[in-house]
């Protein structure tokens, strides 16, 4: 038997290399992938506590975490398709997806 | 199930969902010729709905009990009438800017009232599901309407921006979900503030997920650490939009956390007190401090925002049912003075089409009442008696002095208040001492005229004649507290 | 057996996620990615989610990435625009701090600590029965965010959005 706590160091570690992508890549796209692979790896983590939960708790409480991991797919897949038509025109105007070439607005 | 009840939380939720499918439908049979002809129709069709609808959320009362679905309580109430006349606002402020959306005008309407939908979910959401997924309708609406003008560089910026720090964001927050489900057991508001109430130590674990979601949260109030999008995303954002954010988003991270530090985080208030104050300090700091040397009245509104994001922290920190009301008073001061600001703003920067301070130099010999009505907002923000904003501000410091804890954030604020007089009054200062940059004659439509009329009405007599909403935010704020 | 397939595609999941975020090139990026969620979706079938499985390899590795692949294709990077990771302070800052608090989370779970797996199997009967009853709501509610989606995407890909 697996432990709950190395699912979720999984999940941790996952969690943390999308928001280094985050932080350390420049490029749009990428730094787009690397927020879905943060929902991702906090998908991974609801699963995991929701089989994990405690026998006691009723099933249907222990199906909230897995029905809630449906939601956040959904949802990461309107956010992936709405930021990537941004992305899209981004290229289109700018001619660029780089994130430093994005800062026309500074004072 | 039973589809009553539902509806007897979500009623209004449901009328906007059927508003924004039949202007998704008007608009396709209306919007043949898209960049001339009847897109007004659409707008209009909105606004009637809009208002209806604002008419029955004031004739509807809170429902008695919470049923599993919601909360229908006054506090709720209070927050949906404060959306739906938001949206209201955005739609009439957006008619002398509309001429500016060339990709289509009639989709604008439905995205706002897609968004409105979202919060006035988010005034009734009583798990972590549908806090999830209306904040999500409310975020990825707004990224939307951030890039709305995709012609223009500096909208598309500004959705680009909006968009990867609101994604991540939203990913702290589903972890941090996930955290508080594993620990607790529940998804429920209600089952995780008994399972606060029942341990005498929190795990970590419970108080690691509990954190990541307000950091989450914090992002919708435009408060430190998420505050980094507010200045870019406010100045390249179409103006209408602008406005739309500034009150729209900052109230629906305003309900969401005083539902979750007022009742789940109850048990554990005291705990969470420091925290709170701490980030009301930061975003004081950076707000008022990044105001002054701001060049753009919109970048300039959005520093301006942080700050206000920082008081209304303060009053999260105090955790008293005095400065819950507080916070209620300070949202719907804010909503007019800003909604006025960013309507002088449109109107001001019409062509060329940006948003200079220099463009306001010397308003007040161009048009002198423009210039009155920028002058009550700013002075309404800035927190000078005898306007709205001042009795914000007072409720707050007066219900954060009674806690002695907090007297470093108090001092704070009251520095920085007298930091952002000074950067107000610099706008005083360019209407009615500086010599016009623009000469060409603005044009001022009778919607304007009207509300304007209404935001400096509403400002000056809720300054002084303060009475009646401050008892109305009594009992909205005494709805959480039970 | 269960232990070691858990250690094999977790392992598998965190090497593709690592290649996902350094390749240089994007569309390396795009395929690592689609590795690391099969990976992902191997491990929910550990955790006996087989209808997330399911939807995890449809829905991530089949549709979004297909989605960001056509995006990558219809954009041709420029060769200096292909860059790595850049290391920065700030980052490894950040990241070290949420791995920290992290780490004494997972060290302190309360009640869920050393619990043993409970005997729920995630098939498409039991969860559309929470979804449609008690989540019915949120349920709804996404739909209109697809759809808002779907209006807001058409409208900001107009060709003829000239400024």
């Amino acid at each position: 038997m697996i432990p709950l706590e190395h699912y979720l160091y999984l999940s941790g570690i996952l969690f943390t290399l999308g928001l280094c992508g985050v932080m350390m890549r420049r490029n749009v796209i990428l730094v787009l992938m690397s927020v879905e692979i943060m929902l991702n790896a906090a998908n991974i983590a609801l699963v995991a506590f929701s089989k994990y939960l405690s026998a006691g708790a009723a099933e249907s409480v222990q199906l909230d975490g897995q029905v809630f991991v449906f939601f956040t797919i959904a949802v990461a897949a309107a956010e992936a398709a709405v930021a990537l038509v941004i992305a899209m025109a981004l290229f289109r105007r700018l001619d660029t997806v780089n994130v430093d070439d994005v800062a026309n607005l500074r004072w | 199930m039973d589809t009553s009840q539902i509806l007897n939380v979500f009623g209004i939720e449901m009328w906007l969902g059927v508003l924004a499918l039949v202007l998704i439908v008007a608009d396709l049979i209306t919007g043949r010729g898209r960049l001339t002809g009847p897109a007004d129709m659409v707008r209009l069709v909105a606004m009637g709905g809009l208002a209806v609808l604002l008419a029955y959320a004031f004739m509807l009362s809170p429902a008695e009990q919470a049923s599993s679905w919601g909360t229908l309580d006054t506090f709720a109430l209070f927050f949906k009438r404060f959306f739906i006349a938001t949206a209201l606002f955005t739609l009439l402020l957006s008619a002398p800017y509309e001429a500016r959306f060339t990709g289509g005008r009639g989709e604008f309407p439905a995205l706002v009232v897609f968004t409105t939908m979202g919060m006035c979910m988010l005034a009734s959401v009583s798990d972590f599901v549908t806090l999830f997924v209306a904040l999500e309708l409310v975020t990825v609406t707004l990224f939307l309407l951030a890039a709305y003008r995709s012609g223009l560089p500096r909208s598309i910026e500004a959705g680009i921006k909006f968009v990867i720090i609101g994604a991540v964001a939203a990913a702290f927050l589903v972890y941090g979900i996930a955290f508080v489900y594993g620990t607790t057991g529940s998804l429920d508001f209600e089952g995780v503030r008994a399972a606060l109430a029942a341990t005498d130590e929190v795990p970590k674990g419970l108080t690691f997920g509990l954190l990541l979601v307000v950091v989450g949260l914090a992002f919708k109030l435009g408060a430190v650490p998420f505050h980094i999008w507010v200045p870019d995303v406010y100045q390249g954002a179409p103006t209408p939009v602008t406005a739309f954010l500034s009150v729209g988003s900052k109230a629906a991270g305003v309900v969401l956390l005083m539902r979750l530090v007022f009742t789940v985080l109850g048990p554990v208030a005291g705990q969470w007190a420091t925290l709170l104050a701490g980030l009301a300090a930061l975003s004081l700091l950076m707000g008022n401090l990044g105001a002054i040397p701001q060049k753009d009245m919109k970048r300039f509104l959005g520093y301006s925002g942080i700050a206000h994001a920082g008081f209304l922290l303060i009053a999260m920190a105090v955790q008293s049912e005095a400065s819950a009301s507080a916070v209620l008073f300070y949202m719907v001061a804010y909503l007019f003075a800003n909604i006025a600001a960013f309507l002088v703003v449109i109107v001001v920067s019409r062509t060329p089409d940006n948003a200079h301070m220099d463009r306001i130099n010397g308003l007040a010999e161009r048009s002198p009442f423009l210039a009155l009505a920028l002058t009550v907002s700013m002075l309404s923000l800035a927190g000078v008696p005898p306007f709205a904003g001042f009795v914000g501000k007072f409720l707050i410091l007066r219900a954060a002095v009674a806690d002695p804890a907090l007297l470093p954030v108090v001092i704070l604020s009251l520095v920085m208040i007298v930091v952002s007089l000074y950067y107000y009054l610099c706008i005083l200062k360019r209407m009615y001492f500086r010599e016009p940059v623009d000469t060409g004659v603005l044009e001022i439509t009778g919607s304007t005229r009207l509300i304007l009329l209404v935001c400096v009405v509403a400002s000056v007599v809720l300054g002084i004649y303060f009475n009646p909403l401050v008892v109305a935010a009594e009992k909205g704020a005494a709805a959480l507290f039970g | 057996m269960e232990g070691l397939l858990f250690y094999v595609f977790g392992g598998l999941a965190i090497l593709t996620t690592l290649f996902t975020i350094s390749s240089k090139n994007p569309v390396y990026s795009a395929l690592w990615m689609i590795g690391s969620f099969a990976a992902t979706a191997a491990v929910f079938v550990l955790l006996e989610a087989f209808l997330i499985a399911t939807v995890e390899v449809l829905v991530y590795a089949g549709a979004i990435m297909v989605l960001f692949l056509f995006v990558i294709m219809m954009i041709n990077f420029k060769a200096e625009e292909q860059k790595g990771l850049r290391l920065s302070p700030l980052a490894v800052l950040v990241a070290l701090t949420f791995l920290t608090l992290f780490g004494r989370a997972v060290g302190d779970l309360g009640s869920a600590s050393g619990s043993k797996p409970n005997e729920l199997v995630g098939t498409p009967g039991a969860i559309a029965e929470v979804m449609f009853t008690r989540y019915v709501v949120p349920f709804e509610a996404v739909s209109m965010l697809l759809l808002a989606a779907i209006l807001g995407t058409v409208v900001l890909s107009r060709r003829n959005s000239q400024a």
